[in-house]
């Protein structure tokens, strides 16, 4: 009997020992998430949704089934001008509303702009997609990974344009354009937008993105009904490249 | 006293309990003689179990779209893991652009694909799976399918402790893609095992052209594995159809640039170069001989050579030397 009592502890102590590697529960917070950017999109005075159409610059019936693209290392200026990288990477994917909405948790505090990567820097870019859980932005699921190049296409505009007036037919000229590879990865230098953040309420930030300014920006032109093509090959790089200098100019806040 | 006496053999009892738990299955390699050791990512230790689930995976044609087509249909044992055919048949009866390239010490490789556009071997299983041309199924759905069949359940339950994923069908695959190891050829056995008599004559005055500066093959075909894992423009032509590297790296330096190949088993391996448009030996040595196509991003080894009739069938025979007979008839790397 007397061995039991130095065995006991013995089981009490080992039992503890391992119990202590789970996790700490987590603090609960006030808030999930207390910064928001929501992402919407527009053709110059006009909105625009995926699947709907719109007139292009040249005033050609187009339409685009996909337009997504990644930000990444979002980052945030205080009035001090030092500055905190709050996110990672976001997939901005204007399949759903859902889906435009980026979330976030960052400190509390007053900020005075918002600057972000489009696309993917070159150790986001080198990551492996089968790593990652099912909706992560760089989960293999999302469509966005080019295996043969194991590169992720940092944005995806998929749709039609007509010139010759029926929108929808077989005549529709197709629009596939990926811009991706780590040189083409571009910065904004800076949103101004002065805001507050606390631990109780999310705060929103509503992000416009301009398509006139994506395809006819001071990049210059991209005719779409020309150059339509571009999964950044040595032949259709300057397609892919135009588009994501005129990208970094598109974004206003709201 | 009698307490501790107790208590001391308890303490040995509950490591071991918690050893049990984990697998203790680690796969030893036993690599030839003159071989690096493997370097092992560590997000994939090697198993048995794995090893054995990756193989199943790599001759599954549960991978393909239509079921169809296995990584195993472009990659044959008897042919050193590499496809007979000059453009291999993917799904729906659609031939690729290049010709299939030997899995034989893959393990080594610091990149993959003839332009080196895929970093990892895990990465790299990505790829056939969801080429159009090959294999044609999102890896994604490859897992959900995969997950109905309770033998693969059971199998990935084992190994990864999970349902069958994307993560663990890349980890499975690559892991049994480190075992395909070539290293017992006559000239093996002669260079690393000591084996004076492995090679004869003929092969031994091949060797010596092979690895003379004056036909330079070594300064690219170099090192245990033939391959010095650059890549280089040898000279096919003027104008490729294939850009090679340049499709990854777009500055033009890398116009045809493709990565050298190792030579291990290279006697059945035919058709040659990254397209098949080699079909023998002879045409190889020939193409070197004669300096190349010389375009102007055509690598400056490439020079050209003089080379009598028996000279050429002494490399011929060196070349051939390097044929692993084991390794082409391993069951292991069969279905
Ligand atoms: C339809 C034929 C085909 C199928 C199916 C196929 N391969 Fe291949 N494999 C090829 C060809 C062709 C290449 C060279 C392609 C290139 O360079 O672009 C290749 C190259 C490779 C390489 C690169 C080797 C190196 O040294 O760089 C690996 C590894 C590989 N395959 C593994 C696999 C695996 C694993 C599967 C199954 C998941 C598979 N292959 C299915 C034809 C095929
Ligand atoms: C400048 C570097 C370089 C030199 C020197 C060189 N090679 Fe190569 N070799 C290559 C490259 C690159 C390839 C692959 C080309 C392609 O894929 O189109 C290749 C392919 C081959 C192949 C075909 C391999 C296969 O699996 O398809 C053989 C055989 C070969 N070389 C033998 C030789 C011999 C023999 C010599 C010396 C006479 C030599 N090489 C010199 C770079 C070189």
């Amino acid at each position: 009997m007397k061995a039991l009592r130095y065995i006991l502890p013995l089981f009490i102590f080992i039992t503890f020992t391992f119990s202590e590697c789970e996790d700490d529960p987590k603090p609960i917070l006030p808030v999930e998430n207390n910064l928001r950017l929501d992402f919407s999109a527009s053709v110059g005075t006009n909105d625009f949704s995926v699947d709907t159409e719109f007139l292009n610059e040249d005033s050609h019936p187009t339409k685009f089934e996909t337009f997504k693209f990644y930000i990444s290392r979002v980052t945030l200026v205080k009035a001090d001008l030092t500055e905190i990288e709050v996110k990672d990477v976001a997939l901005v994917d204007f399949k759903s509303n859902f889906s435009k909405k980026v979330r976030m948790n960052v400190p509390s505090g007053n900020y005075v702009a918002i600057k972000f990567g489009i696309g993917l820097d070159s150790v986001l870019n080198a990551s492996d997609p089968a790593t990652f859980p099912q909706s992560h932005p760089l989960g293999i699921s999302q469509g966005t990974y080019w295996s043969w190049a194991s590169q992720y296409k940092f944005a995806m505009f998929d749709g039609r344009v007509d010139t010759v007036g029926n929108l929808g037919s077989a005549t529709d000229v197709l629009v596939s354009i990926h811009p991706g590879t780590n040189p083409l990865y571009r910065k904004i230098g800076g949103l101004q937008h002065t805001f507050t953040t606390n631990t109780t309420s999310t705060e929103v930030v509503n992000i416009d993105v301009d398509m006139f300014e994506i395809f006819n920006g001071d990049a210059g032109k991209v005719d779409i009904t020309v150059d339509n093509q571009s999964h950044v090959t040595p032949s259709d790089k300057h397609i892919a490249t135009r588009i994501m200098d005129n990208f970094v100019n598109a974004f206003s806040i709201e | 006293m009698r307490a501790i006496k107790r208590i001391i053999p308890l303490l040995f009892f509950i490591p071991f309990i918690y050893s049990s738990c984990q697998q203790n299955d680690e796969y030893v390699s036993e690599l030839p003689q003159g071989f690096p050791e493997l370097e092992i990512p560590e997000d994939n230790p090697m198993t048995n179990a794995k090893i054995e689930l990756g193989k199943k995976l790599f001759f599954d044609t549960a991978l393909s779209r239509d079921s169809t087509i296995s990584c195993g249909s472009c990659h044959f044992m008897q042919n050193a893991m590499t496809d007979p055919k000059r453009f291999s048949i993917g799904i729906d009866n659609q031939a690729g652009t290049r010709n299939a390239m030997s899995l034989a010490n893959v393990a080594y490789g610091t990149s993959f694909f003839r332009d080196g556009g895929v970093p990892t071997l895990e990465i790299q299983v990505i790829t056939p799976i969801e080429s159009t041309e090959e294999m044609d199924i999102p890896i994604v759905d490859v897992a959900k399918r995969l997950n109905q069949n309770a033998e693969y359940r059971k199998l990935f339950k084992k190994v990864f402790n999970d349902e069958v994923t994307p993560f663990g069908i890349t980890r499975a695959i690559s892991a049994y893609e480190r075992t395909i190891i070539s290293g017992n050829s006559p000239f093996d056995k002669y260079h690393f095992q000591g084996d004076d008599t492995a090679l004869n004559d003929s092969e031994k005055r091949g060797m010596e052209l092979f690895f003379s500066d004056k036909l330079n093959c070594s300064s690219c075909h170099t090192g245990f594995n033939f391959s010095n894992n650059t890549f280089q423009n040898n000279g096919l032509y003027v104008v490729y159809e294939d850009i090679g590297r340049m499709r990854i790296e777009m500055d033009s330096v890398n116009y045809g640039k493709f990565k050298v190949p190792t030579l291990r088993n290279i006697e059945v391996t035919a058709p040659y170069m990254h397209n098949g448009s080699l079909n023998t030996l002879e045409e190889v040595i020939e193409h070197y001989a004669k300096g190349g196509m010389h375009g102007k991003y055509q690598s400056e080894l490439i020079t050209g050579f003089d080379i009598t009739d028996s000279e050429k069938q002494d490399l011929i025979n060196f070349l051939k030397s390097l044929t692993d007979k084991d390794f082409i008839t391993n069951p292991n790397f069969a279905p």
